[in-house]
């Protein structure tokens, strides 16, 4: 049991080792230029220097405010959008189409519109992010809904159930693995979301500092910031994965 | 019937992974050879240059070379040592360029000092051959009636200021000459969407080039308040750069481009609504560029010669990198300086 | 079983739309039962077996002829009249004993809990409260789903098709233990079946339909004593003479067939 849990995990590691192989020859070996791919020395003494001037843990926190407000947002817009177009066929014809348009709208187009209408303070960063979210989180939720068995459904018909009920009983259940992957789609995106809304007035967090570094050729910065979204990322998906497989005691090795 | 949908869902992959990968390698980099070939019209054989500028399709920032390009100079004095050349505008401006360099995938840069002098900082080898306009003006708008009158009366309100730009510098210039406390002021660090957030009144005052100062100044929706027209030591500059590699290699293209800006002044004092018409953007229109470009009649601003007052600016342009710890170390600005390519013309 | 009618349809046409076109799936379909009856309706599949179930149980309605159960026109689902799926339908996310006691409301947890435990021992679940769905095997889960039937104490249970997902050999517990069932509870029961030989084992009347439209051919009564006995002549009489409404052209065939038996 315990060497099958060790072997999961360095099968996971071997993408990385890749990568960083693929990394140490490109820098060490050929003529990368330093400015665009630094060495990963260069790197690891970069990150050092931020954890130590304490920059990189405000500015981390400031986007992880940011992402979380906004990812919490959205998943609560998400799911119930989610829902009632998934229960009602009314309701789907209704904003399914106008959802779906606005959708593959780039969010960077919508930023002016944003400035106008929530200024240039926290809450136009925090509605970009739940722009960005929202729609895989309510994709989700609908369809998972929609596939509800028409047969638990006539059984909460056969016991009368009302049609709150219903939905809390039936639909959302039913519903709990599809809004689980709408949730991860979406906090991955929320983090891309955060560099383009940190591109509005902002002086201080993650993506600015990405962005800051980039027009200063500090790729070194850019790399550390890359990094830490990552690990950042990676840890906070695993942790919606603990908190649904809590949630869903009946299926038991689908949530890893 | 199955059989067709198979193969009419093979032809649609096909078409699609075809157009991926054609889009790809049309878009990727030449990164060996810093000249590609090219036939002029006379059937030789001509090595290609590749120019970048910021701006866009409609508007390229290229100041003294617009109207060379323009009037044929460039072209003319490119084919005459067996060059031409292959002009691309940068949306994203200095960072991209500076990206561009550092892939070589660029051989010619026209762009402002700051991110020429970045670039240099970080070990990506260009150098300055030549000026397409030594003072770059910009200035600071408000709003009318806003009891705003002088840049001192900034302090306590909002501020946008590109940070790392141009903007950045001329902000630098006010705070040091009109004794602002710049912990007084807020800083809007805004560049793409600075007019919303100037014009919804997000912001009190905007930080940005003078044409653009002029233009909403006409709107009716803007009062200026200092400019480096008023005030030349505060402008910036726009250079011509070019890697070190392909300058050393190809030393006749700097010396051509260099004439060609030469006309291109020469002709703008005799014909200055020409010049005026060439560097125009199409969306502020013509009198705003005739107004913001008519301070000097002699234009000696598009002279393009690398001279003391031009080296002044450089030095102090690398002393506000550094004290504002956007690079790490001293610029040494005569190793970035080339006069070598300006002697040969005379 | 006493006299009280407790299911009784009259001239009852049901209509569906499908394409555009309207095409009947019942016809004039008569039939009453009464209290404490095992009663097996067979034919194929989609004769509209399954519809007159769901009418009955208040599913799906209806507006030419009368229903009524217990003597009051049927106007939706009522905890009198249980329902045991195909698919047994049970909700995946729900342990056993909830999903048992899924039907029974307004009762304090307690009471629940008992009833829940006792319908679970009588269908031979008792230990498997806390187990999923998913962990029980296809018997196992129509057992569930007919304690949850059962549950709510109604006077009717609807069957439609119950063992039809099953293994012929657990078919044949289940039918076992679905006779022992109504013996101690002494529900009125309804059970759709398309094979012939549950619907004899099972039917103190059998009722017989055709397809599109579905009616009512024959109702067949039958013998406490023949039916139980699988290999007995009566039983193979009663077959041969519901076999006779399904395959009106294989009056040869039977004749063949009684040489091999």
């Amino acid at each position: 049991m315990k060497t099958k849990k060790i072997g999961i995990i360095v099968l996971g590691l071997i993408l990385p080792a890749a990568i960083l192989l693929l990394w140490y020859f490109s820098t060490n070996f050929t003529s990368t230029p330093e400015s665009i791919l630094p060495r990963i020395s260069t790197v690891g003494r970069k990150f050092r220097e931020m954890i130590q001037t304490g920059q990189l843990q405000e500015d981390l926190g400031i986007s992880l405010g940011r992402v979380l407000k906004g990812f919490v947002l959205a998943a609560l817009f998400g799911i119930l959008v989610g829902s009632i177009v998934g229960m009602s066929e009314t309701a789907k014809r209704i904003c399914l189409p106008t959802i779906t348009a606005i959708r593959q709208i780039p969010i960077i187009a919508w930023v002016p519109l944003i400035i106008l209408w929530c200024g240039i303070g926290e809450a136009s960063k925090v509605v970009i992010i739940v722009m960005a979210a929202f729609f895989p989180i309510m994709v989700n939720t609908m369809s998972g809904m929609i596939e509800t068995p028409k047969g638990y459904v006539e059984v909460a018909k056969l016991y009368k159930l009302s049609r709150l009920k219903t939905f809390t009983k039936v639909y959302l259940p039913h519903a709990l693995p599809n809004i689980l992957v709408g949730l991860k789609l979406g906090l991955g995106v929320s983090w891309m979301a955060v560099v383009a809304a940190e591109l509005i007035a902002s002086l201080s967090g993650i993506g600015y500092r990405m962005s800051n570094a980039r027009s200063l050729m500090q790729s070194d910065t850019v790399i550390v910031c890359m990094l830490v979204i990552g690990v950042v990322g990676i840890i906070m998906d695993k942790l919606i994965s603990i908190v649904f497989s809590l949630l869903t005691p009946w299926q038991k090795s689908n949530n890893k | 019937m199955k059989s067709y949908r198979k193969i009419v869902s093979l032809l649609l992959t096909g078409a699609l992974f075809v157009g991926a990968v054609g889009c790809g390698t049309g878009a990727s980099a030449n990164t060996n050879s810093s000249a590609k070939t090219d036939s002029s019209s006379d059937g030789k054989e001509l090595k290609t240059v590749r120019i970048g500028s910021p701006g866009n399709d409609d508007y390229p920032l290229l100041e003294s070379l617009k109207l060379a390009l323009d009037k044929g100079y460039l072209e003319e004095e490119l084919n005459a040592v067996g060059y031409t050349f292959e002009y691309t505008p940068f949306q994203e401006a200095g960072p991209a360029i500076n990206e561009a360099y550092a892939s070589k995938a660029l051989d010619v840069a026209i762009y402002g000092e700051l991110p020429a002098l970045t670039a240099f900082s970080n070990g990506v080898d260009t150098r300055v051959f030549g000026i397409a306009d030594n003072q770059m003006n910009a200035g600071v708008i408000v709003a009318p009636n806003s009891g705003i009158n002088t840049p001192k009366d900034l302090e306590g309100k909002k501020v946008i200021v590109g940070i790392g730009t141009n903007y950045h510098e001329y902000w630098q210039h006010l705070i040091e000459d009109e004794g602002i406390d710049p912990n007084k002021v807020e800083i809007v660090n805004v560049v793409s969407d600075a007019a919303s957030v100037f014009t919804t009144g997000e912001a009190d005052a905007w930080i940005t080039l003078y044409y653009n100062d002029i233009y909403y100044q006409n709107q009716g929706v803007a009062v200026d308040i200092a400019n480096s027209v008023d005030n030349p030591d505060h402008a910036g500059l726009w250079l011509a750069t070019g890697r070190q590699e392909y300058l050393a290699e190809n030393p006749d293209v700097p010396v051509a481009i260099l004439k060609a800006m030469k006309r291109s002044q020469e002709y703008t004092v005799e014909h200055p609504d020409e010049f005026f018409e060439a560097i125009a953007s199409p969306t502020l229109g013509l009198d705003v560029f005739k107004e913001a470009y008519s301070f000097d009649d002699t234009f000696s601003f598009l002279n393009y010669d690398i001279d003391s007052k031009v080296i002044e600016k450089l030095e102090y342009t690398a002393g506000f990198l550094k004290s504002n710890g956007f690079v790490s170390g001293d610029i040494d600005i005569n190793a970035f300086i080339d006069r070598s390519y300006i002697e040969k013309l005379n | 079983m006493s006299n009280n009618e407790i299911v009784k349809v009259k001239h009852l046409n049901k209509e569906y739309v499908a394409d555009g076109k309207p095409f009947l799936v019942l016809k004039d379909i008569d039939l009453t039962i009464k209290e404490g009856e095992f009663v097996t309706i067979v034919g194929h599949s989609g004769c509209g077996k399954s519809t007159l179930l769901k009418i009955i149980c208040g599913l799906v309605d209806y507006s030419d002829g009368t229903v009524e159960r217990n003597g009051e026109k049927v106007k939706g689902p009522s905890p009198n009249c249980g329902m045991v799926f195909q698919d047994h339908r049970l909700l995946p996310w729900l342990k056993i004993k909830d999903n048992v006691g899924f039907g029974i409301k307004d009762l304090p947890k307690d009471q629940r809990d008992k009833l829940v435990r006792e319908h679970l021992e009588l269908v031979g679940l008792k230990g498997f409260e806390n187990s999923y769905p998913s962990q029980l095997s296809g018997g196992m889960s129509q057992r569930a789903a007919i304690a949850r039937g059962l549950a709510s104490d109604p006077k009717i249970l609807l069957l439609d098709e119950p063992f039809g997902a099953l293994d012929a050999l657990t078919r044949i517990q289940m039918q076992r233990e679905i006779l022992r069932i109504q013996k101690e509870k002494g529900t009125t029961m309804i059970m759709v079946t398309h094979d012939i030989d549950e619907a004899i084992f099972l039917g103190e009347r059998i009722i017989v339909m055709s397809a599109r439209p579905g009616e009512i051919k024959d109702i067949i009564t039958t013998d406490k004593f023949s039916r139980r006995n699988r290999g007995s002549a009566d039983f193979a009489a009663y077959k041969r003479k519901i076999y006779n409404f399904f395959f009106e052209d294989s009056a040869e065939l039977l004749e063949e067939a009684e040489f091999v038996i």
